[in-house]
């Protein structure tokens, strides 16, 4: 990383890795056309176009390329918004992503928080109504909504409740596994099928663009520990399985934890900060105030990232020091 | 209030004290040393060391001098001054010890040891504690809570500084700057914690 500051000859820097982060996530996008219309490809689109002036903007002043990180971003960003998220909700949320939760600490690669996370806690507390009541429900039949612009518009269209809120309500019934797989349900727009963020996930573990290991342990904490809460009859808690594949949470194992920039860089750190994020997540998502509680726990796991990596080294510096220390004694 | 309710209360206030109401992130007190003494780790698990432990060490303190000194002879409203007695002649005392027995802290906090006395947070645990209307064992737990709470946010600001390299930092926002916005990103993610408990 750090490329050398002379001026720039190409507007974008190339980033095979992020490349396949965008690949693996064109199921999901495909997802959220076909469940809730048009509009959600255009909310991708916006999202993309508002990442890359912002991102421009700060590089121009450093001579440098657009680093291809910022569509990563963008793209995930736009995916965890609800379906009739308004224009300039969705704007002020990617431009606060990339210039506050990147660029502030110097472009690609020295950002300590998911910029994706960072601007959807953003406007997730400055427009609450916005960003939790209105939820369009996905279209019927076997075309979906592949003719609509978007589903938000049809009569009884609008809900208040997505199956999260219904859960920590406790009225309702746990979906079936089979809907939660093929992801008709209302939610976040690209995040309501499980099988479709698998079909990207899968190819992303394959190719080991994500770390394997982080992704591992964070799905096993999860799932176990909410099935323990659920043998133990706390509050309104789903069985472990329908929790792993319910509420877009294996979007967030596989695209939002794996970001390689804000997750540690030592192994031990790495399993750490997945356990971290899913106690956390289980945490914020049952007993706080809020339905969702991903992003704020990747956002709080990743301000203990550097001091967790820092730990560690010291202490295998530490111990190789005590090592030679016997080796020459 | 029963023994078990009231540790179980303690435990609950405690915790509270560290995550939903984390006194430096959610209500911003002892921001200075918080900005000054977070550019490496080691100091700044030092001081948190300290302020933990001033911290509760104070807030009990203060809660005794409330209970039976003030309230007793109705006056209530002098609190602010006693309290700020107590706690300068907490911290007055402490720096003497470190001085005597671990001059390598004493020297690494320099300036700082003695401004833990005009460190806002440590005023505002005893206050909120009179507020609140605390009983002893939870005044402990409070106090304790909010020292760890301090600490934890201070340690890991430092984490992060220590690490980043200020020359690609924009210009204007180098030093101070990005400090406020990395302590408003994280004040950003404590917020997750509104309701828990």
């Amino acid at each position: 990383m750090g490329s050398p500051p002379n001026k720039a000859r190409t507007v974008l820097r190339r980033q095979p890795i992020m490349r396949r982060v965008v690949l693996a996530s064109t199921p999901c996008v495909a997802g959220s056309v076909y469940f809730f219309g048009w509009r959600s490809l255009a909310v991708v689109a916006v999202s993309w176009l508002f990442a890359f002036l912002t991102e421009y903007l700060f590089c121009r002043k450093r001579g440098e390329p657009v680093s291809e990180a910022a569509f990563v971003s963008a793209t995930i960003y736009a995916l965890i918004l609800p379906p009739s998220v308004p224009w300039h909700v969705a704007i002020i949320g990617i431009v606060f992503a990339i210039a506050f939760g990147k660029e502030v600490f110097g472009g690609f690669g020295r950002n300590v928080f998911n910029p994706a996370m960072t601007g959807r806690c953003f406007v997730y507390v400055c427009f609450p109504v916005a960003m939790t009541s209105r939820w369009s429900l996905p279209a019927q039949g076997p075309w979906g909504a592949l003719r609509q612009w978007t589903t938000a518009g049809m009569p009884d269209a609008i809900t208040s409740a997505t199956p999260m809120t219904l859960a920590k309500l406790g009225t309702a019934a746990p979906p079936e596994w089979i809907d939660l797989l093929a992801g008709r349900l209302s939610g976040c727009m690209g995040v309501t099928s499980a099988l479709l963020i698998l079909l990207g996930g899968l190819y992303l573990y394959y190719t080991k663009t994500a770390n394997r290991s982080l992704i591992v342990t964070h799905i096993i904490t999860y799932g176990v520990l909410y099935q323990v809460l659920h043998m133990l009859g706390v509050r309104n808690f789903y069985d472990g399985l329908t929790a792993v594949l319910s509420a877009g949470f294996l979007f967030g194992a596989f695209f939002i934890l794996t970001d390689p920039v804000s997750s540690p860089s030592t192994q031990p750190g790495r399993i750490i900060y997945g356990v971290m994020v899913a106690v956390l997540a289980i945490i914020i998502r049952n007993f706080s105030v809020f339905n969702d509680g991903y992003m704020f726990s990747v956002l709080i796991a990743n301000m203990f990232v550097p001091i967790l990596d820092y730990t560690i080294k010291e202490r295998k510096k530490r111990k190789a020091a005590a090592a030679s220390g016997e080796a020459a004694a | 209030m029963n023994w078990t309710g009231e540790l179980w209360q303690m435990l609950v206030v405690c915790f509270a004290a560290v995550f939903t109401g984390n006194i430096l992130l959610t209500t911003f007190l002892g921001m200075c040393p918080f900005l000054a003494v977070s550019r490496q780790v080691k100091a700044s698990v030092g001081l948190g060391f300290a302020v933990v432990f001033v911290m509760t060490c104070t807030t009990v303190l203060n809660w005794l001098a409330y209970r039976y000194v003030l309230v007793p002879l109705d006056l209530e409203f002098f609190r602010f001054i006693l309290f700020i007695i107590i706690i300068a002649t907490f911290v007055q005392f402490v720096e003497m010890v470190l001085e005597r027995y671990s001059p390598a802290l004493y020297q690494s906090l320099g300036i700082f040891l003695p401004l833990i006395t005009v460190n806002c947070a440590i005023l505002g645990a005893s206050l909120f504690m009179v507020i609140r209307g605390y009983t002893f064992l939870v005044t402990l737990g409070y106090g304790f809570g909010s020292g760890v709470g301090w600490m934890l946010a201070i340690v890991a600001m430092a984490g992060i500084r220590q690490n980043m390299s200020m020359e690609r930092v924009p210009k204007g926002l180098q030093g101070p700057g990005i400090a406020l916005i990395i302590a408003g990103l994280m004040a950003l993610g404590f917020i997750g914690f509104t309701g828990v408990l």
